[in-house]
């Protein structure tokens, strides 16, 4: 299993303007279906609650990705710029669900959890976005950036019985 | 452990939400007088029975919940947004 700090990924919040949410997620490419994220090639989104979505992207210059959602979404939405404020932590590996499993509640069975699975969620009460990105499975854990040290200990810790690889890159797509 | 449904984020663990009490009470208009806001921000019922309640979805999408909950058993019978009217049970009061 690797464990990997996923630097250089842009994160923005997008939040819809009150009966707004249909013509956002139109404009942006962005799914409705709540626990369904869109995964591009460029781009993943994940709807995190009604009219609200988390928007990651390879990092371009300083609020490039907020200046772009916010020209596309002009008169829709607000976005604020979150990069700095948020970490992603890749797991990835067979025994991925089962070191999620041990502070996650949420159901990752294969049958209800497969790629482009995604919620907000806690994992050993760390407040989470989670999305499964392929099927090794890997899964992407946005956490809180002053929170991601404590969060990254707990992931280690727990890993250490399925044996693991620690890493850190500056990811060129995210 | 209750297990709420988040009209949004689906059926989730307990430990997700923060309650927040009767769903029932409504702020007085801001003119009415001191015993209608010591009833509006203390009072409250102890029912054994059907409760309608705020559930915070704290560690989830972060939206409130209206909750149907019963005091004594704990089933969760109806959950729903805040604008949406509660449907309780048959026979409750
Ligand atoms: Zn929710």
């Amino acid at each position: 299993m690797a464990i990997t700090v996923r630097n250089g990924v842009a994160c923005c919040l997008v939040l819809a303007r009150r009966g707004f949410a249909e013509v956002t997620a139109e404009r942006l490419e962005l799914s409705l279906e709540p626990g369904r994220a869109t995964i591009g090639a460029e781009r993943c989104c994940l709807p995190i609650a009604p009219g609200e979505w988390l928007v990651l992207e390879q990092w371009r210059a300083d609020g490039g990705l907020r200046m772009q959602l916010e020209g596309d979404a002009a008169g829709l939405a607000y976005v604020s710029d979150q990069s700095h404020g948020r970490q992603v932590i890749r797991v990835a590996g067979p025994a991925a669900r089962d070191l999620l499993g041990r502070g996650c509640r949420l159901d990752l069975h294969p049958r209800k959890c497969r790629p482009g699975f995604c919620a907000a969620t806690s994992i050993a009460e760390y407040a989470c976005a989670l999305v499964q990105v392929d099927a090794v499975p890997s899964f992407d854990l946005v956490v809180a950036a002053g929170y991601a040290e404590s969060f990254w200990l707990w992931l280690t810790d727990h890993a250490a019985m399925f044996g693991y690889r620690a890493a850190i890159e500056t990811v060129d797509r995210p | 452990m209750h297990r709420i449904r988040c009209p949004f984020c689906g059926a989730r663990d307990e430990t997700e939400f923060a309650y927040r009490g009767d769903a029932t009470k409504r702020r007085p208009p801001d003119d009415a007088d001191e015993d209608a806001f010591f009833d509006y921000v203390y009072r409250r019922a102890n029912p054994k029975d059907w409760h309608v309640e705020w559930w915070h979805h704290t560690g989830g999408c972060r939206r409130l919940v209206k909750v149907v909950r019963h005091t004594v058993t704990h089933e969760v019978h109806w959950t729903g947004w805040p604008d949406q009217p509660p449907s309780l049970p048959d026979g409750a009061p």
